[in-house]
């Protein structure tokens, strides 16, 4: 029987050795011919991710929180489609339980036309609301491969509606965890286990409509993939799907020599832990030697048992993959080979390798903290032999609403908002980063949804979404800003809301380099509004945006500032909340940045006059937004001057600094000030050339 | 051996083993420690880069765009040269700054003879 965790599961994120089959079939692979099937088969997993987003009814299902992949007989990921490859990646944990448990277990047992439903974070490494559903290929009676398909659905019957609980104090207040369960034999979708899932989430309709949605991308998988493996042979689609993954790993291998080796650091900060806002820190130190890079996650946070702020390793580790596919190694194929030459080291006991028990619901904020460690200790190594490939990250708060209850049909609903699919990307090197881009951890594939669609299904009305002014971290090259937006319970007696995210007491993605990180983000509720009677009278004063709202407070009722995050509670028709979602961190001295662009900023109003005069030091008419050069330069180099006259040799600054410290109720769960360390470690990868 | 750019505001001299700002091209500090210790360093009030906080009308909360000075503070580090700003760094009060990059300068060392053949 396997346990309630399985260790040695989890530590087998990276690419298995080659079988011996494989190496049979992979010896008389030619690289064009091999390249031409690569694509037959991406296009597959495009169709199939498709599927999945056409049909689903879940918030993260419509918009693009999906991903569809081929994985080898032995469970690695080698072909997916999705800008959300952790999904895919972590998905090896998943299928590698399925055949060490279930394969030859008589009572389960792995047959053409099975499926099996996973969402246990100790087996993929993710919160609940991420489920997937994986299916085998048979040909002719042998299993050649397994396909998947994953989604964050949300709704998963947890302590609070959405999936995602801030004020969860164990495992067993967040919903359904499924380690693997068949929830299809023969090609018939079992309604027994469907109606049992059903009868355990606020939700039953987002819940159903998911599951068929992953099925159906299944079946399309299926029949595509049959008669690619009945044109190519089974051998070599057997061979191909070892020889992406080995040619990948190669590729990164390649590249990482290239770069300078070294050592290098970055500590990202986490303000939330549950529903108080405490500090916590994930730290992160690599090494790169020769081909290979080791990374350190020695310093970071211990976990904290009783609330939302862990992560198992292996969603830390597999969240990388968004950065590392998505952005850094965008060119190699997307599977879990890029793995190969990285190795990791996790400390026993902390917040990025917790233990079963704590609750996992707020794992997200671990594996953003983490991977905003691991994207910022890159760009330092990176910069010198590729300075476009730098770049500092878009907001990972996701700084979002959950709520729940029943809408105005008279139908139960619970998700999460949509919202963070809104975030502004990172600045480039060379340009500003894009305004309102998507999920940074789905880059190409999110989106924040139409306001009327989320209308149509939800309570709620929309007072504005649009560029949250100033949302960006300034810098010669801004990063693009999120998105901010009001929300009125609508047509309803009342609903559940609260937030999801951090980052409201402190900056999360940093700047790069001289440029700014972007702002903590405010989240306002207001019960007891006139807002009614001021859109009856169609009031000019209604705002639309979310500085005109705090600004003016022209809304009547009691305003209470709740920040992110906030468990969900009962408000009312009426009531009213506005928060916005953070935008990309700024590249290079704000003073350096061309002035035009600062002009063209004030017109579309993403950057305020405030941060044009004060940050970017820019002299101009704001009637005409012409900029007087000779002033601002002249403005510019004094801003020089102070910094050499206020700034103080290291030493000296040191010297005070440190004898400094936060209150000890920030450090409430901080760990051992100023650097937790440990004695025992979890190693995931190979460490065997380290010395 | 000629300077090397390692990221956008700093170079290496790898004859005199030194960093240097890839700006003004001033000597920094030596290469084998970190460069932010050349540099003039000073915690930058947050409100100066991310506006005043907005008071709430009837209450006593005001609205903030600046991190919570009690979570985290904004260290800024300067060539000491021309003022530019090399890295900023966001950290707790107190909290040791960041070493950021240490490289390991004889392997970069070998790296550039062995271009040079």
């Amino acid at each position: 029987m396997p346990g309630a965790i399985d260790y040695e599961i989890s530590k087998r994120l990276h690419p298995e050795p080659p079988t011996e089959e494989e190496l049979e079939n992979m010896k008389d692979i030619e690289p064009t011919s091999a390249g031409i099937l690569l694509h037959k088969l991406h296009t597959i997993t495009s169709e199939g991710n498709e599927t999945l987003v056409k049909l689903g009814a879940s918030t993260g299902c419509r918009w693009g929180d999906t991903a569809a992949a081929i994985y080898t007989r032995t469970g690695d990921s080698a072909v997916c489609a999705s800008g959300l490859y952790f999904h895919a990646v972590l998905g090896s944990t998943d299928v590698k339980y399925i055949m060490k448990y279930w394969l030859n277990d008589p009572s389960v047992g792995v047959k053409p036309g099975d499926a099996f439903f996973c969402n246990s974070p100790y087996i993929r490494g993710t919160h609940p609301p991420d489920m997937a559903i994986y299916a085998p290929i048979f040909y002719k009676d042998k299993l050649i491969c397994w396909i998947g398909a994953v989604v964050h659905t949300g709704e998963c019957g947890a302590c609070e509606p959405g999936g995602m609980p801030t004020g969860s104090r164990s495992m067993y207040e967040e919903g359904l965890q499924v380690p693997a369960m068949k929830i299809s034999e023969n090609y018939r979708l079992k309604e027994d286990v469907l109606n049992y899932f059903n009868h355990m989430v606020r939700d039953p309709r987002a819940m159903t409509l998911d599951i068929k949605a992953r099925m159906a991308c299944l079946r399309v998988m299926e029949k595509r993939l049959l008669a690619v493996i009945e044109k190519y042979s089974p051998e070599y689609v057997i061979g191909i799907l070892r020889y992406v993954i080995q040619i990948t790993g190669e590729a990164a291998r390649k590249r990482i020599s290239q770069w300078t080796d070294g050592k290098f650091s970055f500590v990202q900060f986490i303000d939330a832990v549950g529903i108080l806002h405490r500090l916590m820190k994930v730290a992160v130190t690599l090494e790169k030697k020769g081909d290979h890079l080791y990374f350190d996650y020695d310093g970071t946070s211990p976990e904290v048992t009783d609330r939302v702020a862990n992560s198992p390793g292996t969603g830390v580790i597999g969240v990388n993959t968004v950065y590392l596919l998505g952005h850094l190694f965008y060119d190699l194929p997307h599977n879990s080979g890029i793995l190969e030459p990285m190795s990791f080291k996790l400390p026993d006991g902390t917040i990025v390798n917790a233990s079963r028990e704590s609750p996992k619901a707020g794992c997200a904020y671990v594996h953003e903290a983490g991977s905003l460690a691991v994207q910022y200790v890159l760009q330092n190594l990176v910069y010198a032999a590729s300075p476009d490939r730098t770049e500092p990250a878009g907001n990972r708060g996701f700084d979002t609403l959950s709520y729940g209850g029943v809408n105005q049909y008279g139908e139960s609903f619970a998700d999460a908002g949509a919202e963070m699919n809104g975030i502004g990307f990172g600045a480039r090197s060379y340009k500003d980063g894009v305004d309102v881009a998507g999920a940074y951890f789905a880059p190409m594939t999110s989106e924040p949804g139409e306001v009327e669609s989320l209308e149509s299904h939800l309570p709620f009305l929309y007072l504005y979404r649009g560029f949250h002014q100033d949302s960006c971290g300034h810098g010669k090259y801004r990063g693009g800003v999120g998105m901010d937006y009001a929300v009125k319970i609508h047509a309803v007696p009342g609903a559940a809301l609260g937030t999801w995210g951090f980052g409201s007491k402190i900056t999360l993605s940093q700047g790069l380099f001289g440029g700014y990180g972007v702002p903590a983000l405010p989240f306002l509720a207001i019960s007891g509004s006139n807002l009614n009677n001021m859109l009856q009278n169609t009031d000019p004063n209604i705002p639309s945006s979310a500085r005109m709202l705090y600004q003016k407070q022209a809304i009547k009722g009691h305003y209470n500032l709740r920040g992110y995050p906030c468990v969900a509670e009962p408000t009312k028709e009426g009531d009213l909340v506005a928060g916005g979602t953070g935008g990309g961190g700024g590249y290079g001295d704000p003073i350096e940045r061309d002035p035009s662009l600062v002009m063209q900023d004030l017109e579309k109003e993403t950057v305020s006059h405030w941060a044009a005069k004060n940050v970017y030091k820019v002299v101009y008419d704001e009637k005409i937004l012409a900029v007087d050069e000779e002033k601002t330069n002249s403005l510019r180099e004094q801003e020089r001057k102070d910094r050499r006259a206020r700034g103080k040799k290291f030493a000296e600054f040191e010297k005070e600094w440190l004898k400094k410290k936060p209150s000890d109720e920030t450090l409430e769960f901080y760990g051992t000030w100023p650097a937790p360390r440990y004695e025992s470690f979890s190693y995931f990868g190979d460490w065997s050339g380290y010395q | 051996m000629a300077r090397m750019r390692i990221t956008e505001t700093v170079e290496i001299d790898l004859d005199k083993e030194m960093w240097c700002c890839c700006r003004c091209h001033a000597e920094i500090h030596p290469a084998r420690e970190s460069y932010l210790k050349g540099c003039l360093v000073y915690e930058k009030p947050a409100d100066e880069i991310y506006g005043p906080p907005i008071p709430i009308k009837q209450d006593s909360d005001a609205i903030s765009y600046a991190p919570d000075p009690d979570f985290m503070r904004v260290v800024e580090f300067y060539c000491p040269e021309c003022g530019a700003i090399m890295s900023v760094q966001y950290l707790p009060s107190g909290h040791p700054v960041v070493t950021e990059i240490e490289l390991d300068i004889d392997k970069l060392k070998e790296r550039v003879a062995e271009k040079k053949k």
